[in-house]
């Protein structure tokens, strides 16, 4: 493979820095020598050359704070005495890894440290490798992670993460991006990274962007877990100083281009923001798992309703039980099988379920089924069900009509996008009644039942290349108009 | 429970329920012989008509008379659900059940009810119950004086049990309609009857914390009511960056209340924006949001007292007001001071102002530094009203580069005084400066700080000029804004 075709560098060190700040100036023999040219040619740094000095002399990327506290001690004592910190902070005995970090001028970096080292696959993640991926068939593409401390740029090897190898997978010596594209894929649940990530969009001279996947823990705090909002906050905080930000689905978009509508009160500009619609693949039913599939998801000969997602507060499973249940009364004969796992706060759910299967509801929840099952009860379901009081995208849905199995889910945002192109019942979701109304229409009505699968089964699907090439247009061939 | 607790406990539930039967069921006679004996008989009849008619605000106020307090939208729904399944005559059932946990927060065992009808109902829970007084409480402490003079508000605060509003005691009322900064802490006394706002409009002028913030979405959400915010900036969310992770925390879930919030008026067109900008983001998820307004602050002092310049001063003054955490930017204002001191410009900088130990421990040890070297540069904490008054009186300039503010009382109280001042160039502060007496800087380049406060320390005809244009302006008072906000509460056009 020709994917190890080494990144256009300039050079690591005091040498690096007169190369990027300097450049009509030879660099030194030495590095003192480089340090002394740095000192006399740029007696007060900006911002953006103090973040570099900082970046390469201090080996590890600085926040914003530490940018700015270094620039006023440039500012009031002189560069040259910036420089005499950074290095008395490094005259402690040299260990193997502390390797002197090496400026890179134009690559384009994809950030993928959670999908790169994590054994789970949440759909961010899914997102983030499926990217990562494609990307890799590019040339100027430098996958990267972080080191453990949080504050190093590492490259990450391009066969270690498609054989989800984590021995080898970093490789040594940090890299300060000066140029360039940073591309962050996933979410930041981390805000020692965050701030790092603010720092780097905003002085580095990076074009940086995002995947805005949605901005739920600002938007709809009260169905996230405890914590999540405040960390999400510092994650928007890097967020708003990058160039784009590319969302998953037009209801994503909404979300942020509110978001940034409140930015100027900082005076800040914030990203532009574009939609890059996910990708939705139709998922091949495996021979094999179709006994199992069937074993497990099916109740005698009952029509099966089914509802995938964690049972979180935002995904409204009460109410689907709570409809369910008019519909049982009511003398309507179905099966209801949740598929997903338990997250915060489902207790009460759990009870419902409880409740129902104690009175003889055909009701059951799976959590940790095989995706190849996954696939099978899409297709074996009579319809499904899926609610949400807010989305990025709305997976099961998208994955549902992959299938050619129609759903029922709400008539707003990204859940209503995707039922543009056929296939659905929308309903409001704060409704137990519509929701119930509409589950109802798919039981009993042949024709409308009839319509709709044939709708989805007509439904044209957007391959993981075509997601990837689009995201690769707004990011990197993005020309600033929106 | 003892058998007399459990007797007590139902007959204040007989007579809460009294209270709220003629909005449920005007047909009933709830104190006539039929209902006498006990409070089951009229829960059931109550419960049933609520049943053959379960709107949310219906269920809301049953809820709230059986609890003794304000049910959780979890509890609301649960009714509903409940109602929506029950047999004839387990109506009642359905909602004993439903509000379960509110009726065990709830610790009044002999808890009378009222029910406010078409009322303006004003939480100024915080301004009760605390002296602290900056931004916010300054606010309400501005303004409710004059609804108290000049409107009907019924000015409440939570019980302890944060289940409802309460009636403010007498201190609580000093606190907050006669509040100076000598007034002694508000005397321990027990909480009222529970509060029942029904039809009218609640209003919240200040920011409620974490525990409030659950039965306070409820209430913009099912209670019927009008919910009515003052919005004040969205600063922990648009600077995460210079708060804790729990601010920010706690100022996404208040979002969850402007939600279900008519109207958010706010203090600047700048913060109108933010909020506006949260609003347009709501219908991803199917919702409106409330009306956004700008009702701008008054440009005006502080307090009453009557300062002139005090005599004689050494060196002319340089006073930054404001809280001191990183976004107000002590530092970026002490290294500009630092930039001219080296020049040789000679003058005095005071800098008042109180925050978390973890930031001032930094920022005083870089201000002993200073010290140290030389420089005049002092710290004012827990200042009077009256020493910030003087203060405001003696500052050749007062100096607010703030990297993000809702308002920035400290430039509109130094202008309403006639000093001039140097403030960050966008948002709510350059909209104050609009009407004159300001220099407008750059809060991110500590040279163009150190420039605009070189030009009105050294050029004596920029001061005079600056002066001249902050005396001239035509300043709205806090009986103006008290006035205007009022009217926007209620919609009527001014």
């Amino acid at each position: 493979m020709t994917r190890r075709a080494e990144l256009t560098t300039l050079g690591t060190g005091a040498r690096a820095l007169v190369r990027a700040l300097l450049p009509n100036i030879m660099p030194a023999a030495t590095e003192g020598g480089c340090r002394r040219q740095l000192a006399e040619g740029i007696p007060t740094p900006s911002l953006e050359q103090t973040w570099l000095v900082l970046a390469v002399l201090g080996r590890e990327l600085p926040t914003s704070d530490e940018v700015e506290a270094a620039r006023r001690l440039a500012r009031h004592n002189g560069l040259g005495q910036l420089v005499a910190q950074l290095r008395a902070r490094r005259r402690r005995p040299s260990k193997w890894f502390d390797r002197p970090a090496t400026v890179v001028t134009d690559a384009v970096l994809l950030d993928i440290q959670e999908s790169a080292t994590s054994t789970l696959m949440t759909g961010v993640q899914r997102v983030a490798r499926s990217v990562a991926l494609e990307w890799l068939e590019r040339d100027s593409v430098q996958l990267v992670g972080w080191s453990t401390s949080r504050t190093q740029l590492l490259r990450i090897d391009a066969d270690a993460f498609e054989a989800r190898r984590r021995r080898g997978l970093f490789r040594r010596g940090p890299i300060v991006p000066w140029g360039g594209t940073y591309v962050l894929a996933e979410s930041l649940n981390e805000p020692a990274r965050a701030s790092r990530i603010q720092a780097l969009a905003a002085y580095s001279g990076t074009r940086t962007g995002m995947i805005g996947n949605d901005a739920i823990p600002l938007t709809t705090a009260e169905t996230t877990g405890p914590r999540m909002p405040g960390v999400f906050a510092k994650y928007l905080a890097a967020a708003s100083r990058m160039n784009i930000v590319a969302t998953i689905s037009e209801a994503a978009a909404t979300e942020y281009r509110g978001w940034k509508a409140m930015l100027s009160s900082a005076g800040i500009d914030g990203p532009d923001i574009v939609t890059v619609q996910l990708a939705s693949t139709a998922q091949p039913a495996e021979p094999r798992f179709e006994v199992a599939a069937r074993a497990r998801m099916l109740v005698d000969d009952l029509p099966l309703v089914l509802c995938v997602g964690s049972h979180e507060p935002r995904k409204n499973h009460l109410a689907v039980l709570h409809a369910a249940e008019l519909l049982w009364v009511a003398g309507h004969r179905f099966s209801l099988a949740f598929i997903g796992g338990n997250a915060w706060n489902s207790e009460e759910f759990d009870n419902e379920v409880s409740r129902l299967r104690a009175a003889g509801r055909p009701v059951q929840t799976i959590s940790g089924l095989p995706d190849g099952e996954l696939w099978w009860a899409y297709r074996l379901a009579r319809l499904t069900v899926f609610p949400s009081l807010n989305e990025g995208f709305g997976l099961p849905v998208a994955e549902s009509l992959g299938a050619g199995t129609p759903v029922v889910t709400s008539d707003f945002g990204s859940m209503a996008e995707i039922a543009e192109a056929g296939g659905c019942v929308l309903v409001d979701p704060r409704n137990d009644e519509a929701i119930a109304e509409g589950v109802r229409s798919l039981l009993v009505d042949e024709e409308l039942h009839k319509r709709l699968a044939a709708e989805a089964s007509a439904r044209r699907p957007r391959s993981w290349a075509e997601y990837a090439d689009d995201v690769w247009d707004a990011m990197v061939n993005y020309d600033g108009s929106p | 429970m003892t058998a007399v607790d459990v007797a007590v406990g139902v007959s204040s539930l007989h007579r809460r329920l009294v209270a709220v039967a003629p909005y449920l069921a005007p047909d009933l006679d709830a104190s006539g012989s039929e209902f006498s004996e006990s409070a089951g008989s009229l829960l059931a009849a109550l419960a049933d008509s609520v049943a053959s008619d379960p709107a949310d605000a219906r269920i809301w106020l049953l809820a709230t008379a059986v609890a003794g307090g304000y049910p959780t939208q979890a509890e609301v729904v649960a009714i509903r659900r409940d109602l929506r399944t029950a047999k004839p005559g387990t109506a009642l059932a359905a909602v004993l059940a439903g509000v379960a946990r509110t009726a065990s927060a709830q610790r009044d065992d002999d808890l009378d009810a009222v029910v406010i009808v078409g009322g303006t109902v004003v939480d100024v829970d915080f301004c009760a119950t605390h002296v602290h007084n900056t931004g916010i409480q300054r606010v309400v402490r501005n303004t409710m004086p004059h609804w108290d003079r000049e409107q009907d508000p019924v000015l409440v605060a939570w019980s302890r049990d944060v289940t409802g509003y309460r009636d403010l005691t007498p201190g609580q009322r000093d606190l907050v309609v006669s509040w100076t900064s000598s007034t002694p802490p508000a005397p321990d006394v027990p909480d009222g009857r529970l509060l029942i706002p029904w039809q009218g409009t609640i209003v919240l002028p200040e920011v409620p914390s974490g525990e409030l913030l659950e039965r306070q979405a409820a209430l913009g959400r099912y209670s019927g009511n009008r919910l009515v915010l003052v919005g004040y900036d969205a600063i922990p969310v648009v600077s995460a960056d210079s708060v804790v992770d729990e601010e920010s925390d706690r100022f996404a879930h208040y979002l969850e209340v402007v939600k279900y919030s008519s109207l958010i008026a706010c203090i600047s067109e700048t913060t109108a924006e933010e909020f506006a900008g949260f609003v347009s983001a709501l219908p991803a998820q199917g919702l409106t949001g409330p009306r956004v307004s700008a009702v701008v602050l008054p440009v005006d002092v502080a307090s009453a007292d009557v300062t002139v310049p005090s005599a004689d001063r050494a060196l002319p003054l340089v006073l930054m007001v404001g809280s001191v955490e990183p976004r107000k930017n002590q530092r970026g204002v002490l290294s500009a001071a630092q930039l001219l001191w080296d020049e040789g410009i000679t003058f005095e900088l005071l800098v008042i102002g109180g925050g978390h130990s973890w930031y001032l421990e930094q920022f005083d040890r870089e201000v002993r530094r200073l010290q140290r070297e030389g420089r005049s540069v002092r710290v004012g904490r827990r200042v009077s009203d009256a020493v910030l008054a003087q203060a405001y009186a003696d500052a050749r300039v007062v100096v607010f580069p703030s990297l993000q503010e809702g308002y920035g009382l400290p430039v509109a109280e130094a202008l309403a005084t006639g000093t001039p001042v140097i403030t960050t160039r966008y948002g709510s502060t350059a909209e104050i400066a609009r009407d004159g007496g300001c220099l407008l800087v750059d809060p991110r380049d500590d040279d163009d700080i150190a420039a605009k406060l070189r030009a009105v320390l050294t050029d004596d005809a920029v001061h005079a000029r600056l002066v001249a244009e902050a005396r001239a302006r035509t300043n709205a008072t806090w009986a103006d804004y008290a006035a205007s906000l009022w009217a926007d509460v209620h919609e009527v056009s001014e």
